[in-house]
């Protein structure tokens, strides 16, 4: 355990130090992996789509706000449509406008909810974003994850549907739309998903507010139960199949993420919890204080033995030498 | 002092609605801003899902029933708009309340760091000896 605290300090320190650096390439990480999936789950713009303009793009999402990583993403994407099909770039415009308006209105903040939520399905762990946007921000961070994943089955639904659309050249413009538009209207696993994405953020935050011991692992343990019963449920019942075991899997991923983000976070010693009274010119407080666990990371000491004398060094002084 | 200003440039943003604005001048602002986007939300939705039939719903069109299609549409228009209000109203109290907390938490960090100064100055002055 020792090992473990010592380990997380060590990041900690490495990002405070670092972070100037740190944040750009994590942004253009994420910039880069969106883009080349994009790429080669669409890629109908050839000149957009090619890899250095990718690298470009995401180069530039480095520096600059988080919100350029979605707008690249959008244009690329629907450039990409308007390759395929003038019904289908409309209709996903549309589609973009409405995700744009109801996520800047409520929660403008979770950006990177938008962006990890579909990333978070490609890798079958999408249940540890309404589980990260409640223990670690606010409950409109529900918002973001239900817009994320709306539109992570919109454009899977286009993914799958747009060879169809390409074959079947006499396919007039009012049943392309129809296509799509099915892809939202009738998409019950979306509808149950997304459903059980808000229950789960706001239950999560809910539990983990309350002034009660480990409330942050039985908000965890709650938030998963809930929703792993209810998307079981839902399937049988809807008749959707094949998806029990990405779902026992992925479950149990995203509880261990979920674990590792409480142990980041809300690491405390209930055992030295302490109960003080004070008061200021407005209020008289009773609290309850639970100290964080912190294991400062040891100094390392480099032993110089020459022949003539002996001394201990710090590393800082033995690189100057 | 460090404290102080690290605390906000981290909240803040999400003090300055308190700062600024009385609680319901706040959230009527964002309510009529509301007003507007879902207003634009349930029109595109409209537009998006009408298209589907667009076809057939001009082929079938019948100006007997104009009247009536429109009363549907407004009812379901007024439906959506209570919702998406209420959610905004919820939304933006809360934030309101959270951001007047912390304004408090700011006012009692300067509060100290005032108390500090004073003890300084009080250290500083001249004890008042006897003049000779």
């Amino acid at each position: 355990m020792t090992t473990i605290l010592e380990l997380k300090e060590l990041i900690r320190r490495i990002y405070r130090k670092y972070e100037a650096v740190i944040v750009p390439v994590i942004k253009f990480i994420i910039a880069l992996i969106l883009l080349l999936q994009i790429r080669s789950s669409f890629g109908y713009n050839e000149k957009l789509s090619a890899v250095p303009v990718c690298l470009i793009l995401a180069l530039l999402s480095s520096v600059l706000p988080l919100g350029a990583t979605i707008f690249f993403s959008a244009v690329v994407i629907l450039a990409d449509f308007y390759a395929l099909s003038l019904e289908i770039f409309l209709s996903t415009a549309a589609v973009f406008a409405i995700v744009a308006l109801i996520y800047l209105r409520f929660s403008p903040k979770t950006g990177y909810m938008v962006v990890l939520t579909p990333l978070s399905f490609l890798i079958h762990i999408p249940f540890i974003m309404p589980a990260a946007g409640a223990l670690l921000f606010t409950p409109t961070s529900a918002v973001s994850v239900a817009c994320g994943t709306f539109l992570y089955y919109y454009l899977h639904g286009i993914k799958e549907t747009a060879p169809a659309l390409l074959a079947a050249e006499d396919s007039t413009a009012a049943e392309k739309v129809t296509t799509i538009v099915n892809q939202i209207t009738g998409n019950r696993e979306m509808i149950l998903v997304l459903l059980v994405f808000v229950l789960m953020t706001v239950m999560i935050y809910v539990i983990r507010r309350m002034a009660i011991k480990r409330s942050w692992t039985i908000a965890i343990i709650a938030g998963f139960m809930t929703e792993f019963l209810i998307l079981i449920g839902g399937f049988l019942t809807l008749g959707i199949e094949g998806k029990t075991l990405a779902l026992v899997l992925g479950n149990l991923a995203s509880v261990g993420l979920a674990f590792v983000l409480k142990f980041f976070f809300f690491h405390v010693d209930y055992k030295r919890t302490e109960r003080v009274q004070f008061e200021d010119d407005d209020y008289y407080y009773y609290v309850r204080a639970i100290p964080k666990i912190k294991m400062p990371v040891q100094e390392k000491k480099v032993k110089k033995i020459t022949g003539e004398s002996r001394h201990t060094v710090g590393r800082q002084e033995k690189k100057e030498e | 002092m460090t404290k102080t200003q690290m605390l906000l440039d981290k909240e803040g943003p999400e003090m300055e609605p308190s700062l600024s604005y009385f609680r319901w001048d706040y959230v009527g602002r964002h309510i009529i801003l509301s007003i507007l986007s879902g207003t634009a939300v349930f029109f595109l939705a409209v537009l998006l899902v009408s298209l589907d039939d667009l076809e057939a719903m001009i082929s079938s069109i019948d100006f007997s029933n104009v009247g009536e299609s429109l009363k549907t549409l407004e009812n379901r228009y007024l439906i959506f708009m209570v919702i998406y209000l209420a959610i905004t109203f919820v939304v933006y109290t809360i934030r309101y309340g959270r951001g007047k907390k912390k304004l408090k938490k700011y006012y009692a960090a300067l509060s100290q760091v005032e108390k500090l100064y004073q003890e300084e100055e009080n250290r500083q002055k001249p004890t008042g000896g006897m003049e000779e």
